[in-house]
């Protein structure tokens, strides 16, 4: 199954691709279990992409800089065909609404999904290096150092954003191509979309809260990315941590944890009225930081305050910049 | 005995406001008044920072929405405030320690009456903390 919509998404490029155009995707790295971006720049490099269990990387990142011309070369006029999976497609779409992407220029190609692997989980159950694994029916048959061999569930390999399923819905948006079943997606998805998501927020006093928040920042290194790979953190070059002619000073270069607080405080302060919660920041930080806790929390708010949903259409703008006289406040 | 706490006032700078600011200066010395000129231009990083930083409240004194000179000006900054508030709480602070008042820039009473609400709750918390 698999296997045929990794070629379907083969024949798909083949077919649409012009000369000129460019893809972003995924490829194999010489790590097992482990899949870095990749830009095809010619049609004889479409046969080298990969779509497997463990395309964790969300490519809508790589648009903002598209965006800033970064990554194209100065004449390009072709379309850029981005491979997505239905949660990154929302954060396509939310930079389509937050007019960072230009939509004539972009081609959304959407996968259906079953749930993305973790490979650091993996290595965790394996207790050290993988060197070859093999994808059977619902297991990972793993080899691990000495010829030990292993079979795990995918199950429990999976990222947290997929065992949750809230950002699995697809957007309202009429111009994307969708590679697999998309009827059979819909049914799989529609009951896990209204499960209730419990937050520490809701159990915890303030003084105990910012005990646990203390502890998890604490090992922070602010080494900036989750900021780098958010698809809503799009000014990197323009950021206020980042401004030499500031006039207030947020961040001391200090590394306690007072400062790492006030570095997500302000992050998520601006990130969260067009967070889609992919889950990006907690999958790329490097101590392993929860940041669910917080992300999820801003999602249920402007679900509960505004009934906004970031992500959903290509159009909707977010209410934090919207605002026109005589609209409902709050 | 009470504690001195720092507190910070951020009020627009509407012509008629004057008269407040000075009643307030002469009933609360240790507020710290910082005026800014709409409370749609308020930078809320800025309360966080002061926030995490120690300050035990901040206030921002702006005009009702829709009766703001910059017309939404105060009626975007209510949304905003209200993420600030939920930024706070999610991260451990009480969010009761951030408070947008609004009112008509000549109206003396009503805001009295709300800031001394406000030191009241600053107060509570306080002692919550003690207790715990």
């Amino acid at each position: 199954m698999k296997k045929q919509i990794e070629k379907n998404i083969k024949s798909l490029l083949h077919s649409i691709w012009k000369s000129g155009d460019m893809a972003i995707s995924w490829t194999k790295t010489s790590i097992p279990g482990k899949r870095t971006p990749f830009f095809i720049k010619n049609k004889n490099q479409i046969d080298q992409l990969v779509f497997d269990t463990f395309c964790a990387v969300s490519l809508a990142t790589y648009l903002t800089e598209f965006n800033r011309k970064e990554i194209l070369p100065e004449d390009f006029k072709g379309k850029l065909h981005i491979t997505c999976k239905p949660c990154d497609a929302r954060s396509v779409m939310q930079l389509f609404s937050d007019m960072q992407v230009s939509e004539e220029l972009v081609n959304l190609i959407v996968i259906q999904c079953d749930g993305i692997a973790d490979e650091s989980k993996l290595t965790k159950i394996m207790s050290g290096y993988v060197s070859n694994i093999e994808e059977e029916n619902d297991r990972f048959i793993c080899k691990g150092i000495g010829g030990t061999e292993k079979s795990v569930p995918i199950r429990d390999c999976w990222l947290d954003k997929c065992s949750d399923g809230k950002n699995c819905d697809l957007p309202y948006y009429y111009g994307y191509y969708f590679v697999g079943n998309e009827t059979e997606y819909r049914k799989r998805i529609s009951n896990l979309l209204h499960t209730k998501t419990d937050l520490v927020q809701d159990t915890m006093s303030p003084k105990e809260l910012k005990k646990l928040v203390n502890k998890e920042l604490s090992s922070c290194i602010r080494c900036n990315a989750c900021r780098n790979v958010c698809p809503a953190c799009f000014c990197s070059d323009r950021c206020v941590f980042e401004q030499p002619k500031v006039n207030v000073k947020y961040l001391d270069s200090e590394d306690a944890s007072k400062n790492n607080i006030l570095y997500h405080m302000i992050r998520f302060n601006h990130v969260a009225p067009n967070c889609t919660g992919c889950g990006e920041c907690e999958r790329a930080c490097p101590m392993s930081i929860p940041l669910s806790m917080f992300y999820k929390y801003f999602n249920r708010l402007m679900w509960e305050e505004f009934e906004y949903k970031p992500g959903k259409t290509n159009s909707e703008r977010q209410k934090l910049l919207s605002y026109h006289l005589g609209e409902d406040l709050v | 005995m009470a504690s001195k706490k720092l507190i910070y006032l951020f009020p627009c700078l509407a012509e008629k406001r004057k008269k407040v600011l000075q009643k307030i200066e002469q009933e609360y010395p240790e507020i710290k008044i910082v005026p800014i000129i709409c409370a749609g231009r308020f930078n809320t990083d800025i309360a966080l920072k002061l926030i995490n930083d120690g300050a035990d409240g901040i206030v921002v004194l702006g005009c009702e929405p829709g009766d703001c000179h910059y017309r939404e000006g105060s009626a975007i900054s209510e949304r905003r405030f209200l993420l600030v508030k939920h930024t706070l709480k999610a991260f451990g602070f009480e969010e009761e320690r951030f408070q947008a008042l609004w009112h008509k820039p000549s109206e003396v009473k009503g805001v009295m009456n709300e800031l001394n609400l406000f030191m009241e709750k600053l107060a509570s918390i306080e002692q919550k903390g003690v207790e715990e």
